[in-house]
């Protein structure tokens, strides 16, 4: 490195503050959004059908003559709180069982871990076509499928960790004090693995978004009008040619938030681990 | 060697295994029976009650699971119910099964070259434009959804098809030999068929080519710059050994097993993707199949195309291994000496 503010630097750091504002903005917006000055992303005007792009309708209108920018504004609340959800799910269930398979060891551990090699053999949309064929198409559904493609990435991040931990003085200190197991594994191995794991969380957030994207894209995630991106570009991908707007607003907005949570799951790495930045 | 690949194969087969009988009773335990849910709730009793009994899900799970691997085995996979004309699924599963592997064996061959370039000029001009460029575009790669890249690339080349795998004013019946369209077309020497197949071809293995060529270019570009810091390394360029020399011939090679076993852990990607693919460019595959069996509740063509997939992913996951070993004579030779 050169200088503290020359070209390296700028090209580090722009695209963190780029991802971090493009979230921050589609979030805010996402959040607001009933408070904001926006049409109603359900109501259908005919006289108005397939408007482009216009100072009336700043990202046109679709097919049944509902605002775009509405849509696809109320669309990051679906869209945004699938991945919340699905990663959130994944960790409280990847975590645990990543921890006390880890420290346990033994049998425990190995059966923990052949659980967890047969969900990751299964690819995650397979899984989820199974498993929402089976249980019917819903936001919930995708929810529940994403979450559960996701655990193995948890639960062996956070056996890891506590492996090379589990037998570091500081544990068997607290095991020689008669420190029980369950409180061992909350108050000294969690905190000491948790870092990693955030990272894989941040990343994870971008792919659980691409995922059930990619499941409302199949209509899977049940009611198709509503405004959730991956469904409002399988309702609309007939029109491309004629009215490109209509997938290229959806499709921007997935891209661009699951390319910010990738921008930041990566600086996160980097900042938590200085090795990966050399290599 | 011979011995721990054996114990893999057999690893990997019991968790394939698993996974259909997850599957398999899954489908049986599904709210209210398989029967309801694919008749529809205005069914009658009588309906759900003949294809309960048609279907064999009237028996206790471990007997129907016997009797359809016993079927299995034969090459019987049962009928696809809601498929109009009801075909065999075995039937269906071999017709599609071609278009899927000629989709994505053409997008490996754009992936890996592409990925290996973009790679290799990362690592050479490490931290300068070619790097960062190379960096953007693999984290758009990996990022960008591959259906909408699909539809993209369709606004971007017009003229180019977009559905299908040939036109559909030709007919393939009398040259369908292999079912890969490219090599059935060449063989009965239809020159215009084949450029019609190829062109059909293009922006689906495109489309499919994307997230692999992103995920090898950064693999490429982090097991090279580790390479390059290697100790024989130094030694071939203190010889004299030019850098592209030492790059192309002693460092790729050496970078070449992180890479291949990445695209052996790809096929799940690859087939994610072909899911996508073939929806959203209707190829008619085993992705699409899968995806058409799943929503409309055809549970027989769903289990069916499900064990095939977990055979060809035992398969792949072999060739990988052997690979891996072939180019890598430390992997031999440890394995060799923990037997």
């Amino acid at each position: 490195m050169k200088s503290r503010f020359g070209p390296a630097v700028l090209w580090r750091t722009l695209p963190i503050a780029l991802a971090l504002s493009f979230l921050v903005g589609v979030g805010g917006l996402a959040i607001f959004a009933s408070s904001l000055p926006l049409r109603d992303p359900y109501t259908q005007r005919s006289e108005d059908r397939l408007q482009p792009p216009s100072p009336t309708y700043w990202l046109g209108t679709d097919d049944l003559g509902r605002d775009v920018m509405s849509r696809v504004i109320y669309g990051g609340r679906y869209s945004l709180s699938v991945g919340l959800v699905a990663v959130g799910l994944a960790f409280a269930i990847g975590v645990p069982l990543g921890i006390v398979g880890g420290y346990a060891g033994g049998w425990t551990d190995r059966i923990l871990m052949s659980i967890v090699e047969i969900v990751m053999a299964v690819p995650g949309i397979l899984l989820a076509l199974v498993m929402i064929s089976i249980l019917g198409p819903s936001l919930g559904n995708v929810m529940i499928a994403v979450g559960i493609s996701q655990i193995p990435a948890y639960a062996r991040q956070a056996r890891g960790g506590t492996l090379t931990i589990a037998n570091q003085e500081f544990v068997l200190a607290a095991r020689v004090a008669g420190t029980s197991s369950i409180r061992i594994l909350i108050r000294h191995i969690l905190p000491n693995v948790l870092a990693p794991v955030l990272v894989v969380a941040t990343l994870g957030l971008g792919s659980a978004i691409l995922e059930a994207a990619a499941l409302s894209f199949l209509g899977l995630s049940g009611d198709p009008n509503r405004p959730e991106w991956g469904s409002m570009l399988n309702m609309t991908r007939e029109r491309f040619q004629d009215q490109p707007w209509l997938v290229l607003v959806p499709g921007f907005a997935i891209t661009a938030s699951v390319l910010s949570f990738n921008v930041l799951g990566d600086a996160l790495r980097d900042w938590l681990d200085p090795k990966s930045r050399r290599s | 060697m011979f011995l721990s690949a054996v114990t893999r194969l057999i690893r990997a087969a019991v968790t394939v295994f698993a996974v259909f009988v997850i599957v398999f009773v899954a489908i049986r335990l599904t709210p209210g029976g398989p029967a309801v849910a694919m008749l529809g709730q205005r069914a009658t009793e009588a309906e759900v009650a003949r294809l309960n009994h048609e279907m064999g899900w009237d028996r206790p799970i471990p007997e129907q699971l016997f009797r359809y691997l016993v079927r299995a085995a034969q090459g019987d996979l049962g009928i696809a119910y809601l498929s109009p004309g009801r075909p065999k699924v075995s039937k269906e599963l071999a017709r599609l099964f071609p278009a899927t592997v000629e989709l994505t064996l053409s997008a490996l061959l754009i992936a890996i070259p592409l990925g290996l370039t973009l790679g290799t000029i990362a690592a050479a001009f490490r931290d300068r434009w070619p790097d960062r460029i190379a960096i953007a575009l693999s984290s758009l790669g990996v990022s960008i959804p591959i259906f909408f890249l699909g539809i993209l690339l369709l606004l971007l080349f017009p003229s180019m098809p977009g559905s299908g795998r040939i036109d559909i004013s030709v007919s393939m019946r009398g040259i369908d030999r292999t079912g890969f369209y490219l090599i059935d077309t060449l063989l009965a020497g239809r020159w215009n068929l084949f450029q019609s197949a190829a062109r059909h071809l293009v922006l689906p293995a495109m489309t499919l080519a994307t997230v692999p060529m992103a995920i090898i270019a950064r693999v490429t570009r982090s097991s090279l710059l580790e390479v390059l810091g290697s100790d024989y390394i130094r030694t071939a360029r203190a010889k004299g050994v030019n850098r592209t020399g030492v790059l192309l011939h002693h460092a790729l090679p050496g970078a070449a097993v992180p890479i291949i076993s990445l695209l052996g852990l790809q096929l799940a990607t690859l087939l994610a993707g072909a899911v996508l693919t073939e929806t959203v460019f209707t190829w008619p595959g085993i992705g699409r199949y899968v995806m058409l069996a799943a929503s409309q509740k055809d549970y027989n063509a769903l289990q069916g195309a499900v064990l095939l997939l977990g055979i060809v992913f035992i398969l792949v996951n072999t060739a990988t291994d052997v690979l891996c070993a072939w180019f890598d004579p430390r992997i031999r030779r440890r394995e060799g000496a923990s037997e």
